[in-house]
């Protein structure tokens, strides 16, 4: 029985590491791939728009960077020594920033204002409320 | 298999995946760009922005969005004419055929306009969308070879039949169907006298004549008000039968810029084109309204006005112009649907089209009537009024003709016309929905930023309280399919160009 417990608790171990693993390469892939596709778009309005919503992408990148930030096993010893993953919060808040600007174009000169300001905050916020004060 | 071993087999089975997947993903994404099939088709249903076609605007023409109770279906009102949208294009095409749904009960004509590219900044190729005068007729029709047979008495029973006896037949009449026929007049001789139209006439212009073996010769008395400030000036334009410009001049204003100053004496503008083919000629005048002509002088021996005459024999004008004729004016029209419009007191008058009458009784107000016979007479008694429509209009029936014949831009049933071919189709209703599609040839098209814009004209609804409501707009592009030779060749003009 305490060989069974511990082969399960094996088994779940490896499971959440796979997920995070999993979940670290969505991110990474979702980020590159929506910033490939945002730039093709640049080259070429619509090739990708017409037919996909670069939403999508941007959404799945921003949930799975949060999820990363607070369920990273693999990034709490890195946390308790040096603080969050700095890289992910910067991506994360330019993430959320873009999403932001994509929201308010309407609004013109001022919506680059808001998202600058978002993203500044975002990461000034995140980056607080993840580090320890031990 | 322990379950480290197991998750880090399926680990490098899902890096492989998803890192594969935005490349396929790519890879799809430019083959649907690229439109092998040569058809592709966007439909915007008003639930949500389309990232392709966008929405109608000018926001303050529009109503609201709104949802149909207890259905997933939205719709939004046009309450002020024209609204546009655009549609992206992911390739250059072929033609464009736009489908819209939408209710409609007492405009009689709804059109759509492709922007093309052309001198004029505001410049629409419209084609009907809805046409009630058409659809109201009690004629026999019949469908086939891409387009509709309107009959007065059932002589043929294909479409087909028709085209085949065409050359034999009098009295066909064209509407937005290219029959490919050069309008001649048969028996036409040129005369060496001159004649005068001593009517005057206010602002823009345009008219037919004909010549054959003979110089285009025309003499135009204008004079200039001097109502408003700045300058006046004018062009007269002359187009010929395949609408292509062959003369142009500008002139400019009499020097009298304030609106203290008197109205200017006349000048004398002669036209004479020389060694021009046999045919059919446009002659243009664009004007504001402060430019009067007073007499046109001419050899030719038609004269028939294009859409607009606005008379001008009135004593509201007797403060700039001394010899003015305050006779009755009676036009000769072909108008199916007539519009009248007075901007003075002096113009309100009881109108008479045949034996209908029309109370002109407020200023500044558009007034519409559906002539009951085609082609008519109508009687001005007191001149001062614009008289617009889509249709021709002579001063004298001698003075008319019709070289539209074979490009109609309405049609009531005129009493000259036993067939009428078009590509107009009366639109199907479904659930107190109509639907219907028009179709557009590209190849004049103005493109800017890879997209087409159209146009949604109802002429008459600025003057009511109505809107036409719209349910669905839907554009289907088409081209040739994209064969593999062009699809590499395509690539590599792209590279070359950009790189």
């Amino acid at each position: 029985m305490f060989l069974s417990q511990s082969k399960k608790e094996r088994f779940f171990s490896n499971l959440s590491f796979y997920i995070i693993k999993t979940s670290k390469l969505i991110f990474k892939v979702s980020v590159i791939t929506f910033i490939t596709y945002f730039l093709l778009e640049q080259f070429k309005t619509g090739l990708i728009s017409n037919y996909f919503d670069l939403n999508i992408l941007l959404i799945l990148a921003i949930i799975m960077g949060i999820l990363l930030l607070l369920f990273s096993k693999e990034n709490d010893s890195v946390r308790f020594k040096k603080g969050p993953n700095y890289i992910i919060l910067m991506i994360l808040a330019i993430l959320l920033g873009i999403f932001i600007f994509q929201n308010l174009q309407d609004i013109g000169f001022f919506s680059v204002l808001i998202s600058l300001l978002s993203i500044f905050a975002i990461y000034t916020l995140l980056s607080l409320n993840l580090t320890r004060y031990d | 298999m322990n379950s480290k071993l197991f998750f880090n087999q399926l680990y490098k089975v899902t890096k492989l995946v998803i890192i594969i997947l935005p490349i396929i993903g790519l890879l799809y994404l430019v083959y649907l760009d690229f439109v092998p099939s040569g058809h592709v088709e966007f439909t915007y249903d008003f639930s949500k922005d389309s990232p392709v076609l966008t929405n109608l605007f000018p926001a303050n023409r529009l109503t609201e969005v709104n949802k149909i109770i207890k259905t997933n279906s939205y719709w939004q009102a046009v309450k002020e004419d024209p609204a546009y949208f655009e549609v992206r294009l992911p390739q250059r095409f072929e033609t464009a055929k736009v489908k819209i749904v939408y209710q409609n009960k007492d405009q009689p004509l709804i059109q759509i306009g492709l922007r093309t590219a052309g001198e004029a900044e505001w410049n629409y190729r419209f084609k009907p969308l809805e046409n009630q005068l058409i659809d109201s007729l009690d004629w026999s029709v019949i469908k086939g070879n891409g387009a509709n047979l309107w009959q007065r008495k059932k002589n043929f029973l294909t479409v087909d039949q028709f085209l085949d006896s065409l050359d034999n037949l009098g009295n066909v009449g064209a509407y937005y169907y290219d029959l490919e026929r050069k309008f001649i007049l048969p028996n036409y001789f040129p005369k060496n006298s001159y004649q005068e139209l001593n009517k005057t006439l206010r602002g823009s212009y345009s008219f037919y004549t004909y010549i054959k073996d003979e110089t285009l010769n025309f003499t135009f008395k204008i004079q200039d008000i001097n109502r408003s400030e700045g300058p006046d000036f004018f062009i007269l334009k002359v187009y010929d039968d395949q609408g292509n410009k062959i003369y142009e001049e500008e002139y400019k204003d009499d020097g009298f810029i304030s609106k203290l100053d008197p109205a200017s004496d006349p000048r004398y503008i002669d036209l004479k084109l020389e060694d021009l083919p046999e045919g059919t000629y446009r002659i243009q005048l664009s004007a504001e309204d402060e430019i009067f002509t007073r007499q046109i002088r001419t050899k030719q021996q038609y004269l028939t006005f294009i859409d607009r005459l606005y008379l001008a024999d009135s004593p509201e004008y007797s403060d700039g112009f001394i010899d003015l004729n305050y006779k009755p004016t009676v036009i000769y029209s072909t108008v199916a649907r007539l519009g009248f419009e007075t901007a003075h007191p002096e113009g309100l008058q009881a109108i008479k089209i045949n034996d209908q009458t029309l109370d002109i009784l407020e200023t500044h107000k558009n007034y519409f009537t559906t002539a009951k016979i085609v082609p008519n007479y109508i009687f001005i008694p007191e001149n001062d009024l614009k008289i617009f429509g889509r249709g021709l209009m002579a001063f004298s029936q001698k003075h008319f003709f019709n070289p539209e014949i074979f490009q109609l831009r309405d049609f009531s049933g005129n009493l000259d016309i036993d067939y009428l071919i078009t590509s107009y189709s009366t639109p199907l209703e479904v659930n107190s929905w109509k639907v219907n599609e028009v179709e557009f040839d590209l190849d004049d098209a103005y493109i800017y930023n890879r997209k087409l814009r159209f146009a949604l004209s109802i002429p008459e609804l600025n003057s009511t309280n109505d809107v036409i409501p719209l349910k669905q707009v839907s554009v289907t592009l088409d081209k040739s399919p994209l064969t593999f030779k062009e699809l590499i060749s395509k690539i590599l003009s792209y590279l070359k160009s950009n790189f």
